[in-house]
């Protein structure tokens, strides 16, 4: 592999694991968000 | 939209929070954050892949400093305010739930960027000095910092009282522990006389557009860690608020059965005694089954 | 029925009319040195009377020496080489063990709440407890020095820079041991939580030791004895962390 192909899966790597933790924390912030706004109140712990 | 007073939580070190959705931002502070640090990270890019020169030894390949050396700087500095929100959290003048929380997202960001820092680094070392791994003191704390903090994050996540207290102590023996594992490291080797070329990295001239990209970078994955910090913080009250809900709707659904089954109770009683009566026997020693 | 596990009221430290012990100061260090004495000897005879050191622990270190022996050919001569490190090795797997069973027996019969209610102070706990565990690895240390001479053929040079070594190492991992128990008590996954959280903190203690026994098998002890002192206060420094953390993870 090239110079230029350790950078570019580096940076693409980052790219990622930077957005893909972003994406997660919106999933689990949404899905606490929903629970907590339904009134009906859960009955058993997932 | 107005939540009911949540009861007392099961720590009873920690003030109840009012709201569950509590941040260390304010939302619109925290949306131009976001914006700020997307465009920051645009333009790094575009600095780092295009305008800043190939180094004259290294070649391309000295593009992934423009990471890897932010990526170590944000986890060391994450590991830093997890360690003082710990302390913050001990101390019992200051204690208070959201250092703990502070402290449970700043360690998840740390070990992200800890293990980016190792990929990177290797990514790095690879093209340039032909080796994946070097047993410099640097690199090794790195790696110990990662399973040091791992060990954090699957400790704070068991249930149960004094969850806080553990994690605070854990981390503050974590952060103790990481400067006698860099010297111990750093004495080893420079015993075994190994003179490392990983050295060169840092205290190699850069100058001009490369020191710029590199201090640039520096400030756009500092802006980074503040906007993670405040969304992995909300996050953590608002599932702190959805454990409380189902936990108090534990509580109530067993304080629930308790009267029906004294109610079924009664009612087989009823039927015993009705039973027998039909049947014209006296009940024999007296109280039904 | 707590019997050992439960603490006899300690009696103030005597309040003699000699002056050397009448000053404040000497009386609290005494009575913190015998809290630690009453808990080392209590976890003591405990491990005396359930043998779970000699017919368990000790065979699991000589068992680990012989599988070394295994991964690395012993026709080749490394084993000599890297005896010194496959010997720690061994200990640092044991102590996982050592803690792992002294958290069960203070989990078993609420032996926990009995030391919160005695009114020994948890620092001199803590110091007893890891000296309990300090006792047991350094016989379980003995015994694999001999395996080491026997199986790896090593001449045991440098006698004193291995002991004093020893001691530092062994009251290092005896400190942080205790302290992750202290951490993981009570809960369920504590077997697997404990090497998770002790192994990264131990990495010098690991370093230090293997380098001072190299420097002593190899006849060059001048380049030991700086690993020693490391090893000695990292022993001091995390007796300290434990002393200050035992009190408030009791509590719990």
């Amino acid at each position: 592999m090239t110079d230029a192909g350790f950078v570019l899966v580096g940076w693409v790597l980052t790219g990622v694991a930077v957005s893909g933790y972003r994406l997660r924390i919106g999933q689990r912030s949404r899905r606490a968000r929903r629970s907590l706004a339904d009134p009906a109140p859960p009955t058993r712990a997932p | 939209m107005p939540l009911t007073t949540p009861p007392p939580t099961t720590s009873t070190d920690a003030r109840p929070e009012a709201d569950a959705e509590t941040g260390l931002l304010r939302p619109r502070v925290a949306m131009v954050l976001g914006v700020a640090t997307l465009a920051a990270l645009t333009a790094l890019a575009i600095l780092g892949l295009a305008v800043a020169p190939p180094d004259a030894v290294q070649g391309d390949a000295q593009r992934l400093m423009y990471l890897h050396v932010p990526a170590a700087w944000l986890a060391y500095l994450a590991f830093a305010v997890t360690a003082g929100a710990s302390a913050l959290w001990l101390w019992s003048r200051t204690r208070a739930a959201t250092w703990d929380r502070l402290a449970g997202a700043s360690a998840e960001l740390g070990v992200l960027f800890t293990a980016l820092t190792l990929v990177l680094g290797s990514l790095w070392g690879r093209p340039v000095w032909g080796v994946w791994w070097a047993w410099d003191a640097r690199l090794v704390t790195t790696a110990v910092l990662f399973f040091l903090y791992v060990g954090y994050l699957a400790l704070r996540r068991i249930p149960g009282p004094g969850r806080e207290r553990r994690s605070a102590i854990a981390a503050l023996i974590a952060f103790v522990d990481v400067p006698v594992v860099h010297f111990s490291v750093e004495w080893w080797r420079t015993l075994h006389q190994q003179g490392t070329v990983f050295n060169e990295e840092l205290s190699a001239e850069i100058e001009g557009t490369m020191a710029f990209t590199l201090w640039f970078a520096v400030l756009a994955f500092t802006l980074l860690y503040v906007y993670l910090l405040d969304r992995r913080y909300r996050l953590g009250a608002l599932e702190e608020g959805m454990e409380r809900r189902e936990l108090d709707a534990a509580i109530a659904e067993r304080l629930a059965e308790a009267p029906g089954r004294a109610v079924e109770a009664a009612a087989r009683a009823a039927e015993t005694a009705r039973r027998r009566a039909e049947a014209d026997v006296e009940p024999v020693g007296g109280a039904p089954r | 029925m707590p019997t050992a596990s439960s603490a006899r009221p300690v009696s103030a430290p005597p309040a003699s009319d000699s002056p050397a012990s009448s000053r404040p100061a000497d009386r609290a260090g005494l009575g913190l040195l015998r809290e630690a004495g009453l808990v080392a000897g209590k976890d003591i005879r405990i491990e005396l009377r359930a043998r779970v050191l000699v017919f368990q622990i000790v065979p699991f270190g000589v068992v680990v020496i012989l599988l070394f022996a295994f991964a690395l050919d012993p026709d080749r001569g490394q084993l000599g080489r890297v005896a010194p490190g496959l010997f720690w090795v061994a200990v640092l797997l044991a102590t996982l063990l050592a803690v792992s069973r002294a958290s069960a027996v203070e989990a078993a019969n609420g032996a926990r709440d009995g030391l919160r209610l005695s009114c020994l102070d948890p620092g001199g706990i803590f110091l007893g407890k890891a000296a309990a565990i300090a006792v047991e690895l350094l016989a379980l240390e003995a015994v694999l020095t001999a395996a080491i001479a026997v199986l790896y053929d090593i001449d045991l040079a440098g006698a004193p820079l291995l002991v004093v070594a020893a001691l530092g190492a062994t009251a290092s991992l005896a400190a942080t041991g205790t302290l992750a128990g202290a951490l993981t008590a009570g809960l369920r996954a504590r077997e697997t939580l404990v090497p998770v959280l002790l192994l990264p903190v131990v990495v010098p203690v690991m370093l230090g030791a293997t380098r001072a026994w190299e420097a002593a098998l190899d006849n060059t002890p001048s380049e030991g004895w700086p690993w020693a002192a490391l090893l000695g206060l990292f022993a001091v420094l995390y007796a300290a962390v434990g002393m200050l953390a035992y009190g408030p993870l009791l509590e719990d």
